[in-house]
């Protein structure tokens, strides 16, 4: 019995049908901060990380990182030649763009994430948090209903088949896209409990002073020791929060909040800039989806009534 | 004895397999987040190979092990047959304007967190190569390619606060590695 009561409960976590709307902006979200970080990023100096007379050769990537093992790298199968990597760069931008508007989406995101696998293994160098979380949220998104949300493939579809039902999915991707956000956080915490600074406090101050990493100077907040413990503490709360208590319906969006002002503040005093936003939008996954209706509700409310405002006055 | 024996839909079926693709992915990936214990070794070893050829290898332990107490960049000199030397610098992000040092974030990792480490002597004679590609002239050729890395501590919080703003510069100098070029590299 009690067995049977803890499978409906899993199963109802896992498998209970519920709106794609969260997936959804987090897809458009994702695909925003992917395209900025492709093309930004990326692009300048592609041909020196990923060119055939690149920094690093694949020879010796094969040889010293892939330890003799196979790894999927689909720029090998391609001609050797750099026209051909910048194609493959830019076939991955079009996947991006396309998972954005949620055209073909399932098919744009599995491309996006083989690129994404593929440049990880073909230049292990030139990667970051960012570019991890990416190729793994991609590979989630493949298999989510990202898609049947405000998305070229839902317009599609519902011009065929015309329904006013409100369309509700298996959550199986969104779920595991906040497994994985939980076990970022798990890890980032738990690590952090061997290192002495973040125990003592100092840990801000040591970050802080990394010169090639500050954004923003921000010395009123930084040069003062009392505010870095505070904010090193602070850190390790909301971490230890985001793979705890964020399962608590009822203090979730406290955590995230607090989650919130962590990242924004990671962001402006040092510069990790995409890893920051992909976590800040995948809290969306987290949303109850009627609330999220509800927001966007208010929101259009309140635009419109302003817009209304602007164009009588006009 | 209340009870249904019905046999399992093809849905049940899919929420199994569901299932254990989402425990096997929490498992795994808590022991790819462990210290290399033995045990953890020999429980990963049968996954190992199939989770890198998928990319699916994570690590986030950010600002912990790796807090760094001190900065530092890279340099690289190329001696050219006439002596004379050029110098190379990765871009530095502290003497970037905000916008090119958002653009350009790549080179910072990769100046920063992988340049200057063990593992990554084994890709240096790449980087003289490529270094010397670049500036290779037949009248002058490059003889040889060093990389240096310039540090400076950043000082211990209870001993002396430093400001954000007036961090010391990086004055202390190593040679990390040092390549001679000879002719099979510009074949």
């Amino acid at each position: 019995m009690i067995l049977a009561g803890c499978w409906q409960r899993w199963c109802k976590f896992w498998f209970e049908p519920k709106s794609p709307l969260p997936l959804a902006i987090f897809r458009i979200l994702f695909g925003l901060i992917a395209m900025q970080n492709a093309i930004v990023h990326t692009w300048p100096g592609f041909l020196s990380w990923y060119g055939l007379n690149g920094i690093v050769s694949i020879d010796s990537v094969v040889g010293h990182y892939w330890d003799g093992l196979p790894r999927l790298d689909l720029i090998l199968l391609l001609p050797r030649s750099d026209e051909w990597i910048i194609a493959f760069f830019w076939t991955y931008v079009l996947a991006i763009f396309f998972l954005t508007i949620g055209f073909g989406t399932r098919y744009s995101a599995a491309f996006m994430a083989l690129a994404l696998i593929s440049f990880r293994q073909h230049d292990t160098f030139n990667l970051h948090g960012g570019d991890t979380f990416e190729r793994l949220a991609a590979v989630f998104l493949t298999f989510s209903p990202a898609g049947e949300a405000l998305s070229v493939d839902s317009m599609l579809k519902h011009r065929r088949i015309p329904s006013s039902e409100p369309m509700r999915y298996c959550p199986w991707a969104q779920r595991m896209l906040q497994v994985q956000v939980a076990l970022i956080y798990a890890h980032s915490f738990v690590s952090k409990l061997f290192v002495p600074q973040w125990l003592d406090g100092t840990a801000v101050y040591y970050a802080t002073r990394i010169d090639n990493l500050v954004h923003l100077p921000m010395s009123w907040l930084f040069d003062n020791l009392a505010v870095c413990k505070l904010l090193t503490w602070f850190t390790l709360i909301v971490e230890f929060s985001m793979f705890t208590l964020v399962w608590l319906k009822k203090v979730r969006y406290i955590v995230l909040a607090a989650a919130l002002i962590l990242h924004l503040g990671v962001d402006a005093a040092l510069s990790v800039p995409v890893f920051e936003w992909l976590m800040i939008v995948s809290f969306i996954n987290f949303v109850e989806p009627a609330d999220l209706s509800r927001w966007m509700t208010a929101a259009k409310r309140i635009i419109s009534a302003k817009f209304r405002l602007r164009l009588s006055a006009d | 004895m209340q009870g249904n024996l019905s046999r399992p839909t093809s849905k049940t079926l899919g929420e199994i397999v569901l299932s254990i693709v989402s425990v096997f992915y929490i498992v795994v990936n808590v022991l790819w987040f462990l210290p290399a214990y033995g045990w953890r070794e020999r429980l990963l070893e049968p996954v190992k190979m199939w989770w890198q050829f998928w990319g699916l290898g994570q690590q986030w332990s950010m600002f912990s092990c790796d807090l760094r107490h001190f900065n530092l960049h890279t340099l690289a000199t190329l001696t050219f047959a006439d002596g004379t030397v050029m110098l190379w610098e990765p871009p530095r992000m502290e003497r970037l304007n905000l916008w090119d040092g958002f653009r350009l974030q790549r080179f910072r990792k990769w100046d920063v967190d992988y340049l200057p480490t063990e593992y990554y002597r084994e890709f240096c004679p790449d980087l003289a190569r490529y270094l010397g590609r670049l500036n290779y002239n037949p009248q002058n050729k490059p003889m040889s390619f060093a990389l240096h890395v310039l540090s400076a501590q950043i000082p211990e919080v209870d001993k002396v606060f430093i400001k954000r703003g007036e961090l010391p510069e990086h004055t202390k100098y190593s040679t990390i590695f040092v390549y001679k070029f000879s002719d099979r590299d510009w074949r």
